[in-house]
Formats: C-alpha cells, structure tokens, sequence
C-alpha cells in the first residue's frame, strides 16, 4: 500500500521538481485517490511562496523591524573592527 | 576604480548595522548569533574592501558578505549539533503518521483567502514565530532552502547531510511549519484577531 507517510518526501521533491519520473508516476497515483495529501501539496506551495518572500528583503516582520542594534553592540563591533585594522598596519 | 581608501566601517556600523541585524535575525533569530554575524560580515567587507565594485551600493555589498558568513555559522552550529544527540527524530517522519502511514493531524481547508492575509504585516510575524519554533536542525534546513533559495547540494554540503536526510529534515520542517501556521494564522480562533 502507497500510504501517506511514503507519499510526504515524494510531495517534497515534487514541490523542488526533483522528482524521477517512477517517483512523479507514484505521488500522482496517490494524490487522486488522497484528499489530504492534495490539501498538503496545495498549502505547501502557498507556505514556499511565503517563505520565498520573507527571504526577499523588502519583507521584514514588525517584531524584527523594530529591532535596533543596542549602543553597547554597535561599540563592541566597532572595536573589534579597530583592533583588527591596527593590527593590519604593523 | 572606486576609492577604497574612503572606507569607513564606523560609519558601515551606525549607517547599515540596524539592516544587517535585522537581515540576521530572520535567518538566524537568536540575537546574539546574529550580532556575531554582522560584526564578521562587517570586519570581512573591511579586510576585502577592495573587492567592492561600485557597481552596487555599499549597503547590497555588505549584505552579500553577510549572507556569507550567515552560512558559515549555520554550519558551525550544525556541526556542533552533530555533537549532542537529544533529537533524533528530527531525521524521521515516523511520529507524524499513524501506523497506518496516515497523517496524525490531517489538514484542514484554510478559512478565508490565505493569499490576502499575506498583506497583513501580523501575518510575517506569525511566520516569522514558527520558523523559530522548528528544531534548530530544521529551521536551518528550511531557511537555506526556502528563505535562501539555495540548492540541494549545497546545502547538504554546508550542513553535512546525506541526501536522504535532506529531505527528511526539510519535508518534516515544512510540515511542521504547515501546521503552525494552520493553528496560529490560518485556523485561527475568530474574535481571537492578532
């Protein structure tokens, strides 16, 4: 029996066509007769559409948007940078 | 040829050092890691100031450093992961099916129209959550493929993967995440409203 549980990687392969053409044969059978695994296939494109854009710079979650690097950080990355560049002189 | 000798990374810090953190921290999302990849990012761009092109702005060239050294400590941090060995069914979909190799939480049709939901800004914050729910094995898996678009090999190489595993850890990420967002966004209880 072609369960749900060895269709899952096939769904995944097929999301990043990397599927052999044996492997696309199996899933397809499975989706027609798997309600489920179709809901699946649909809502894992949309949540790789998703992650795409969050990945795209132009989308920034409100929580991290506001983030600020604090006064203390910005002073210990630029004396770590200090060090390394007057070491570079000698 | 660009002036290379302008340079500044005082002024990289307070004019791109809140950006980059940022960029970090959705990759990363401990701030601490993602400090410590902007101070790299920034002390590399110093010390290869003359690969800079002019062609693109300082603050493109900063981020690709970044990027860089986004994935030198994920792969630090995977190979430190090697070490311990508390979650070994991060590598299995065993305990996401039934005996029956049925799916223990079975989708649900998603209220509403999910494509819409995209503009709400409270949406990439639920996103961003559960992202930082996974494992810390599968959400480096899935924000190297899916944020980073990089590809198979490549990752597998930088985590040190076989590719059996790869695809495990990154169908188990995806599935978990799906049903993350299911609960938290999608299927939210109405009147609950973020």
């Amino acid at each position: 029996m072609f369960t749900c549980k060895k269709a899952a990687v096939l769904l995944s392969k097929y999301l990043d066509d990397d599927l052999s053409r044996g492997e696309w044969l199996k899933l397809r059978f499975h989706l027609l007769i798997c309600r489920a695994c179709r809901m699946i296939r649909r809502q894992l494109a949309l949540q790789k559409l998703i992650a795409r854009r969050l990945g795209d710079e132009d989308i920034m979650p409100p929580s991290v948007a506001q983030l600020t690097l604090s006064l203390e950080s910005r002073q210990r990355i630029k004396a770590f940078i200090k060090v390394h560049r007057e070491n570079s002189h000698l | 040829m660009v002036d290379t000798e302008e340079f500044d990374p005082e002024q990289w810090v307070d004019e791109h050092g809140d950006y980059l953190y940022r960029y970090a921290v959705v990759r990363l999302r401990d701030p601490s890691s993602a400090e410590d990849a902007v101070q790299e990012a920034l002390l590399g761009a110093w010390m290869n100031r003359n690969s800079f092109r002019g062609d693109a702005s300082v603050r493109t060239w900063l981020t690709g450093i970044l990027k860089r050294k986004i994935a030198d400590l994920m792969r630090q941090r995977a190979r430190e992961d090697t070490l311990r060995v508390d979650e070994p069914q991060e590598t299995s979909l065993e305990n996401l099916f039934d005996r029956l190799g049925h799916h223990k939480s079975p989708p649900q049709v998603w209220r509403g129209n999910p494509r819409a939901d995209l503009e709400r800004a409270e949406f990439w914050d639920c996103l961003h959550e559960c992202i930082g729910r996974l494992p810390s094995r599968l959400a480096r898996v899935f924000v190297m493929r899916e944020m980073e678009d990089r590809n198979r090999d490549e990752i597998c190489k930088v985590l040190a993967l076989t590719p059996n595993n790869y695809w495990v850890m990154l169908h188990r990420a995806r599935l978990k995440l799906r049903e993350c967002l299911e609960q938290n966004w999608f299927m939210r209880e109405q009147g609950k409203e973020r």
